[in-house]
């Protein structure tokens, strides 16, 4: 489709993801990163470990596992905030 | 019987499987197909009969490839080449990497949970509405398009609907090459600029909710969990908030459950992860399937046993 005079090519606002159509979208807090310090792969148990015990045995509150785009196909990349139980 | 645990080393998701099937005596190889070649090695043998042979290789262990029984594809990276390789090699070295490996693993004999191709088909949400639509499920009305005026017509005729991207957003760029987030947005007709033009744009009637669901499919079983939302971001998108959000079990009604089955039969899968906005007369409208969604926060906040389900599900042999 070839570009008008009329064909809105403003870039996204800085900082933030704007979808092509859109004034605006949802926007969220900016990543601050994710707690793994002290986290090591175990691989006798192929599992995760922190100060030698499971993670997954631990309150993990705050510490978030990012979805990340796989070898084929990942539908939406968004953080998932594991809670205490 | 081993089970081959596809997946990045920090998934604590994983881990609640792997744990399940240790405490049952199933061995397991967790492989992270990103570190073949330069931390696994392959080696495969085709025979004229069509039979695949041999072993994969870690520094702590291998597996016989005939012994592998069933297969949880859960979060692998994409193949690492060797750094000290020229941009052009790199790039050589993992699309060939990605063709052996990834051609050696799909063509084991054996149960996915679920199979990369299969993964793959359903990845997107007009193919996945459709096809909840003819299930039996209920569906939002959709808009794909990159007509502006289409898009204006749309929302001006739903009266209120919102903007989904079917990706994520642009990639944050870096090693990682991560989409970053970009959430559900409430669009009127005069938020929708002629920028529709410069891609696909999915636009959704929006629907009234009393709360979300969160629908965890593991072969047969259902483990539906309520999600209500304690701030207005959340409750556009619960994704967007995750500090506001409650959480709690719920039995999905009977046809929505049937519906449900005959959805992920007719795509071919073992596990989903189901979206939902039940609506305040209590009718359950479907939103999207991520055959590869993320489920072990859920089972953290409500007990639900995923985690065994899946379990369940890999020790079953199909060999």
């Amino acid at each position: 489709m070839p570009l008008t005079a009329t064909t809105d090519v403003t870039p996204p606002v800085e900082g933030a993801y704007r979808p092509f159509g859109l004034t605006r979208c949802t926007t969220t807090e900016p990543e601050s990163g994710y707690d793994v310090s002290g986290i090591d792969y175990e691989p006798g148990s192929q599992m995760s470990v922190r100060d030698g015990r499971p993670l997954i045995d631990q309150p993990i509150l705050g510490t978030a596992v990012q979805c990340t785009v796989t070898t084929t196909e990942d539908m939406q990349a968004w953080t998932d905030q594991v809670t205490d139980s | 019987m081993t089970v081959l645990v596809l997946t990045q080393q920090l998934d604590p998701t994983a881990d609640l499987v792997i744990r399940e099937l240790h405490q049952r005596g199933i061995p397991v190889f967790r492989c992270d197909p990103g570190d073949f070649p330069e931390a696994v090695e392959l080696e495969a043998h085709v025979s004229v009969t069509g039979a695949v042979t041999g072993v994969l290789r870690s520094a702590e262990r291998e597996v016989d490839l005939e012994k592998v029984t069933s297969v949880y594809y859960r979060r692998p990276t994409p193949h690492r080449a060797h750094s000290r390789l020229n941009s052009t090699e790199q790039t050589w070295s993992e699309r060939e990497a990605a063709a052996g490996f990834g051609g050696v693993v799909t063509t084991l004999g054996c149960r996915w949970v679920n199979h990369p191709h299969r993964n793959m088909a359903v990845a997107h949400k007009p193919h996945q509405l459709a096809a909840a639509a003819r299930a039996g499920l209920t569906v939002p009305e959709s808009l794909i398009t990159n007509n502006a005026d289409a898009a204006r017509d749309f929302a001006e005729a739903q009266g209120k609907a919102v903007y989904k991207a079917m990706t994520g957003g642009p990639d944050t760029g870096g090693e990682a090459r991560t989409a970053s987030a970009l959430y559900t947005t409430l669009v009127t007709a005069d938020e929708i600029t002629p920028g529709v033009a410069r891609t696909a744009h999915l636009f959704q009637a929006w629907v009234d909710k009393a709360c979300e669901v969160r629908l965890t499919v593991v072969g047969e079983r259902l483990f539906a969990a309520r999600i209500d939302a304690r701030s207005a971001k959340a409750h556009v998108d619960w994704r967007a908030d995750y500090r506001n959000l409650a959480y709690s079990p719920i039995e999905p009604p009977s046809g929505v459950g049937r519906a449900v089955h005959r959805l992920m039969s007719g795509l071919h899968l073992t596990f989903g992860a189901l979206d939902f906005v039940v609506t305040p007369h209590g009718r359950w409208v479907f939103l999207e399937l991520n055959p590869n969604g993320q489920w072990g926060w859920i089972q953290l906040a409500t007990g639900q046993p995923i985690a065994a389900a899946i379990a369940d599900q890999l020790q079953e042999s199909s060999r």
